[in-house]
């Protein structure tokens, strides 16, 4: 349900005039309930951005997300940011 | 950033009434099916290092001097944390039992990367960290309140702070 309360929440803020971008962890989900822009991460629920403590990959999917909001080619489609989770991230 | 285009096949419409169909089952009496029937596309004509940017997620996070959200009534919990952009991170706890939070509760910025955005903002990857973030609870069995008063107070809010962007994330 999480994701549908994003994209609700999302386009409400797009409607608004302010530019939005998603990540996703459930695309079926994400698509159907309609976004301006998303992108697809396989990682595991409660991690959207990475493992806890490894900085780059957040900054790598933030700044990703970021990116997306100047390159996605249309509303509601749904591309995936490569990334992949390291079960064993070791901080520093 | 490498990214490709997914392969969505054509079920998304039978998945999506196969969700709504259990949500009603396991929520009765609370759930009501809701998506956007026409969704947005702003398109920015700011470069990325002037923009404004708040973060937002439905992955219950709040301050710890906050209350956490209501995760005891079958109804949900539409209502808003406004997470300031100088907390400390250390000071973010997340209240959702719907999703494991063990990674968020080590490190708020896996679920909540405020700490990266301050980083951006000090690199001039981005202009500025908005002066407030949007937390909220993506159990929301009946979005009907949240779609017609919480989101458009909270879009008006990050409009008023200037906000050009934001960066969202699901619990």
């Amino acid at each position: 349900m999480c994701h549908r309360t994003v994209g609700l929440m999302q386009n409400g803020i797009e409607s608004a005039g302010i530019a939005t971008v998603s990540v996703s962890m459930a695309p079926y989900l994400t698509l159907a309930t309609g976004v301006p822009r998303a992108l697809y991460v396989r990682l595991p629920f409660g991690n959207p951005f990475g493992e806890p403590g490894n900085v780059e990959r957040q900054r790598t999917v933030l700044e990703g997300t970021l990116r997306w909001i100047y390159e996605a080619p249309e509303r509601n489609c749904l591309y995936r940011l490569v990334v992949s989770w390291r079960r064993t991230h070791k901080p520093g | 950033m490498q990214v490709e285009p997914m392969g969505i096949d054509d079920d998304v419409e039978e998945k999506w009434a196969a969700w709504n169909a259990r949500c009603s089952i396991s929520h009765a009496g609370h759930f009501a099916p809701a998506r956007n029937a026409c969704v947005a596309f702003h398109r920015l004509s700011k470069l990325m290092s002037e923009l404004r940017v708040a973060l937002g997620t439905s992955g219950g996070v709040y301050v710890k001097t906050q209350p956490p959200f209501d995760m005891l009534s079958h109804a949900g919990d539409d209502s808003v944390r406004w997470i300031p952009g100088d907390v400390d991170s250390r000071d973010l706890r997340f209240s959702h039992d719907h999703y494991d939070h063990t990674g968020a509760d080590q490190d708020p910025n896996c679920m909540f990367p405020l700490d990266r955005l301050r980083e951006l903002a000090s690199a001039k990857v981005i202009g500025s960290v908005a002066a407030e973030h949007v937390g909220f609870m993506g159990f929301v069995p009946n979005p009907t309140r949240f779609v017609n008063e919480i989101i458009p107070e909270v879009a008006a809010r990050l409009k008023r702070d200037g906000v050009d962007a934001v960066v969202l994330s699901p619990g």
